[in-house]
């Protein structure tokens, strides 16, 4: 009898440490399995979806970095050259010239410089861009959305968790593999 | 005692622990954040005077299939061109066939007499009444984009948007000859198409008008593709055109007048035939915000068709009685 109860409490200890065993190995296992793919691939980094950015403007704000590591970058071979540009100037400015109350930009970083008659060239200066996005809103509803937003990856810290994807209310923040580090427009298209 | 004292230290340290948290997560909640302080803002262009509305909505057709892209009107019936179908149905709703295509379609067409025709990017089809495809043709060069289909003196004649030409074709699909806009009498400019829009018409009088989105103008063409007349002028006030290229689609009244959308500042509006702004048919906020620009058709009474792309629905206005 003794015996016996002897071989039910062995039987019972023997299914809990093979139990615990086996949910460490599944839990492992999974855990390689969610981690296997970034190290085997490379390193990853975060990057804007253009398509899935709606100009909330807070990228200007919600990055660590002062000023923001987002900023307006433009797909030239997409660009209209306009006189008027929408992402260049302000509605309803009477005057299309280069006054800074003709400006959209907050802080003036689109530069305009005349090509040849009826077209101009919009460059961005990133040392003044805030990445708030103004110019991408303006160049997408009266443009043709040439202009737009992206992490520079000279400014990025590529911090584990990006404070813009975390605050980014269309998510369009995610990780991108480090050999791909960027989504501009021309060169990607949505899927 | 002394365990009951740290049992009440720690539960102290918990509770203030979790209001901190809590505290700091309704704080920056997204509800609690401020609007947007880098939004470019168009709402005082958003406003209308009621008094320059001269049309009511009269109906509202519910399109039973997915993507619309385009419209067309002919004899009671209307063409809805669909991103992968094409469907003909009468002015109440009923409908007379739908037919999947393969390709991506940019705008549907009918010949003066009844023929209807569909562009799929670098392709043009004729369809018979059924809609059966009849007839097709592959449009040669470098990134066609048939945007428009207009017919005159039998031939094709189809807006290229990634060529900036019009391609002229005879009926069978034979490219006949092409023209870009230059020549004109100040600079030498051309069609400028900055996004993919390139509508063009055949007026009452057999006149063909293309909008020239980039300079905001349209422009009245000579059979030998020289410029004639054009209008049209940059402002966001109500009559002129806003943005780089606009307007984005337009049709033309039996009168004569003109029938406008625009896109980014979503209006359509009517231009006497001399181009100068006659009244709104609808105003930015008669749709959704950053809705797709919507393509327009016209009958014989003058009734006007909104293809409300957004939507997913052809609003057809009527002019008021005066």
């Amino acid at each position: 009898m003794e015996k016996k109860i002897k071989s039910k409490a062995q039987k019972r200890r023997e299914f809990i440490r093979t139990s615990t065993r086996l949910s460490l190995a599944v839990g492992l296992g999974g855990l390689t399995g969610l981690v296997l793919p970034e190290t085997i691939s490379g390193e990853w980094v975060w990057q804007i979806d253009p398509f899935e950015c709606t100009q909330c403007g807070r990228c200007a704000d919600e990055c660590v970095m002062s000023p923001s590591a987002v900023k307006c970058v433009h797909a030239y071979d997409l660009c209209g050259y306009c006189d008027l540009c929408g992402g260049y100037f302000k509605p309803g400015v009477s005057d299309l010239n280069t006054a800074a109350e003709n400006q959209l930009c907050p802080t003036s970083a689109i530069l305009r410089r005349f090509i040849e008659e009826p077209f101009f060239e919009f460059t961005i200066d990133e040392d003044l861009c805030i990445g708030c996005g103004k110019c991408v809103k303006g160049c997408t509803s009266f443009g043709n959305g040439s202009l737009h937003l992206q992490i520079r990856h000279d400014r990025c810290l590529n911090c584990n968790q990006c404070s813009i994807a975390r605050n980014c209310p269309s998510n369009a923040v995610k990780r991108v593999p480090a050999d791909k580090p960027y989504q501009m427009k021309g060169d990607f298209s949505k899927s | 005692m002394k365990k009951y004292g740290l049992y009440i230290l720690l539960i102290s340290m918990g509770i203030l622990i979790s209001y901190l948290i809590l505290a700091d997560f309704l704080k920056t909640s997204v509800k609690k954040r401020q609007g947007n302080p880098y939004a470019y803002n168009i709402e005082a262009f958003k406003k209308i005077d009621p008094d320059l509305v001269k049309y009511a909505e009269i109906r509202r057709i519910r399109l039973s299939l997915p993507d619309p892209v385009g419209i067309n009107y002919h004899q009671g019936k209307l063409g809805i061109a669909y991103k992968h179908a094409i469907q003909l149905i009468d002015t109440l709703g009923r409908e007379v066939f739908n037919q999947e295509t393969g390709e991506v379609n940019t705008c549907v067409s009918f010949s003066p007499e009844g023929k209807m025709f569909l562009a799929s990017g670098r392709e043009i089809h004729q369809l018979d009444p059924q809609g059966t495809f009849t007839q097709s043709w592959k449009v040669d060069g470098e990134d066609p984009i048939i945007t428009a289909l207009a017919f005159k003196n039998n031939q094709v004649l189809a807006a290229s948007a990634g060529q900036w030409k019009v391609l002229r074709f005879d009926e069978h699909g034979t490219l006949l000859d092409s023209f870009d806009g230059t020549g004109r009498l100040e600079g030498d400019y051309g069609f400028i198409l900055p996004s993919p829009y390139f509508d063009m018409q055949i007026d009452p009088d057999g006149e063909l008008w293309v909008a020239n989105t980039g300079l905001l103008t349209l422009e009245n063409y000579a059979e030998n593709g020289t410029l004639r007349a054009f209008w049209g002028k940059p402002s966001f006030d109500v009559d002129g055109f806003t943005g780089c290229c606009n307007p984005v689609h337009f049709a033309i009244l039996p009168d004569g007048s003109f029938v406008t959308s625009e896109k980014g500042l979503i209006r359509i509006k009517i231009h006497l035939p001399s181009g100068e702004f006659d009244c709104l048919v609808a105003g930015p906020e008669d749709f959704e915000e950053d809705s797709e620009p919507p393509d327009l058709a016209v009958d014989e009474n003058g009734r006007i068709f909104v293809l409300d792309i957004t939507r997913s629905m052809i609003r057809i206005y009527k002019r008021n009685n005066t």
